[in-house]
């Protein structure tokens, strides 16, 4: 397994204006497994603790009790040499791609700059690394020399996939990569997703409201709701035969196109 | 175009509407181009298309809330026997909010953070009506009960923080309805919402249409939202209206190139090809259009002709396509 949670929960305590409020069970004894190549859909509405999850899984959100193994590490253990390491072999791509890049960096540099700051390639070779990125992701080499703001939405996307594949990630973790897009270039971004997967061969956490992205993304899914997991299991079977009603209802919630008929 | 409208006429025809953006007084571009759609009475019609298709800007022209230097050039809007471009921008303000209301998208900042919610729900009233106080805050009551909010007496009370985003956007539909209007334009009301609440909205939307006097025009880019709601469709691609149809034909029988990758673009809950189709590159910005189709450059089926505008096509009915290619 190259990902592996067991029981992770995580509770905020918040404080408003007029004292303690009731704490939060973010995460609620979640476990699950992941293997490497495989691709795991995360669905839920909001307030149901999966942005807590990539937080947990990126480290920028310590869990109070659980654990959370990467390759065999129990993340929580992680030294500095180690946790060096593991923000390398795992990226995130986040749905604002705008805040991905330094607004007054090109997007060729700050790309560079992840390749300088991980040893990837010797800094002559660097330009050349950047134009094979861009290439990877569908872009024209020459975008390496535009500002983040210069580029379409679509555009900005794909760049900020680029900047997470430099580094040769082993884990992708996607945080609603597509809700900013219009549904044609959606369609681009999706694509992308599989094939690069079967390039490189990573590991995706998908995470997203839209059932219908995993249905056509991911392998296996978890459905939660308040922090747990209500549902698990491979993505057809989930979405064909639910078993806990809250996910019946977010079945129920997706509004479908009728099919075509070919004229 | 055939008009065939249903028994009660229309609410709102609008004919060769076009909009331009201008710049030292010179046209630099087409925003919106040559666009007749019609609303009937009591009845939902979807305006779909992606963002910088214009559909925003084209519902904005109808109660005179276009930005500075974006004008209707030519065309008409007649609703309920006024051309609404012929108006002045006091005759329009007395038009707006009353006869035609707007759902916003973002219903948070649509709402004034310090004042309560009964008291902005009954502001159209108060401003479009002179009813008295008591009259209002009855009204208002009445108006929040009919969006489903419980205990409408609490909430009215209640400031838009106290409020989840799927009961601001019913605070809002409230007040949109509260002077009974003859349209309401939804603008994607439910975009910023979990999927469970626009269901929701989606079913309160579609009682309002059975329950009052009420059309919508409903703007949206999500396909499967408009096909489970409108009765009738007009698809929109970078200021053109494309295609037109009643809703159920639009996905079963799509005619232009456009719709037709747009569908088999959208990822389905049950069967999935192994890759979505995709559409090549982006829309065309308004400053390079010329009168040949709009979507040629992104079509695979383009030919020479399509430099040349292309012709609007009838397939039965009010299934209409502009495109050049026959099947």
């Amino acid at each position: 397994m190259l990902l592996s949670a067991e029981s992770v929960s995580k509770t905020f305590q918040s404080h408003g204006l007029l004292g303690r409020h009731d704490p939060v069970k973010a995460l609620d004894r979640v476990s699950f497994d992941l293997a490497r190549g495989q691709s795991l859909g995360v669905v839920g509405e909001s307030g149901s603790g999966k942005s807590t999850l990539l937080r947990t899984i990126l480290k920028l959100t310590p869990h109070d009790s659980g654990t959370l193994t990467f390759d065999g590490m129990d993340i929580a253990e992680m030294r500095s040499a180690d946790i060096r390491s593991y923000r390398r072999r795992v990226q995130p791509v986040f749905q604002d791609p705008y805040s991905t890049f330094n607004p007054r960096f090109s997007v060729g540099s700050s790309i560079a700059l992840a390749l300088k700051i991980n040893d990837i390639v010797p800094h002559s070779q660097a330009a050349g690394a950047v134009s094979e990125l861009l290439i990877d992701v569908g872009l024209n080499p020459d975008l390496a020399a535009s500002l983040p703001h210069q580029l379409s939405g679509g555009q900005r996307q794909r760049a900020s996939i680029a900047r997470a594949l430099a580094v040769g990630p082993e884990l992708l973790l996607l945080d609603e990569p597509t809700s900013a897009l219009d549904m044609s270039i959606q369609a681009q971004v999706l694509n992308l997703f599989k094939t690069l997967q079967e390039k490189h061969n990573f590991t995706i956490v998908f995470v997203t409201h839209d059932l219908a992205l995993v249905s056509f993304m991911c392998d296996r899914i978890i459905v939660m709701k308040s922090g747990a997991i209500v549902e698990e299991g491979e993505t057809k079977k989930v979405i064909a035969d639910p078993q806990a009603d809250y996910t019946r209802m977010l079945i129920a919630a997706v509004p479908e196109i009728p099919d075509t008929t070919t004229p | 175009m055939p008009t065939i409208g249903p028994a009660g006429g229309n609410v709102l025809e609008i004919n060769g509407l076009s909009i331009e953006l201008t710049g030292r007084g010179k046209t630099v571009g087409s925003i919106v181009h040559d666009v007749s759609m019609r609303i009937g009475h009591r009845e939902i019609v979807g305006l779909i298309g992606e963002s910088g298709s214009g559909k925003t800007i084209a519902a904005k022209s109808l109660i005179g809330l276009l930005p500075s230097r974006i004008r209707v050039t030519e065309g008409t809007a007649m609703f309920r026997g006024t051309d609404l471009f012929t108006l002045s921008p006091k005759a329009i303000r007395k038009i707006r909010g009353k006869d035609i209301s707007v759902i916003p998208q973002d219903a948070l900042h649509a709402l004034n953070p310090v004042h309560r919610i009964g008291r902005q729900v009954g502001e159209p009233l108060s401003i479009h009506t002179d009813r008295s106080g008591s009259a209002i805050r009855a009204m208002v009551l009445k108006y929040l009960a009919k969006v489903k909010i419980d205990n409408p007496r609490l909430r009215a009370r209640q400031y838009p923080h106290q409020f989840s985003g799927g009961m601001q956007q019913r605070a809002l539909t409230a007040m949109a309805l509260s002077t009974e209007p003859s349209l309401i334009i939804a603008d994607e009301p439910t975009t910023a919402l979990d999927v469970t609440i626009q269901a929701q909205i989606i079913a309160l939307l579609k009682d309002l249409r059975d329950g009052s006097e009420a059309s919508f025009l409903f703007i949206s880019h999500d396909l499967g939202l408009v096909s489970t709601l409108c009765d009738r469709i007009y698809v929109m691609y970078a200021g053109e209206i494309v295609e037109s149809a009643q809703g159920a034909d639009i996905f079963s029988k799509p005619r232009h190139p456009y719709t037709r990758a747009l569908i088999g673009s959208v990822p389905r809950l049950h069967e999935n090809p192994d890759t979505l189709q995709t559409i090549a590159g982006q829309i065309a910005s308004p400053f390079e259009h010329d009168s040949g189709c709009r979507f040629r450059a992104r079509c695979s089926f383009a030919e020479e002709r399509c430099a040349d505008p292309p012709p609007m096509r009838n397939h039965g009915g009010i299934h209409v396509s502009r495109c050049w290619i026959e099947d």
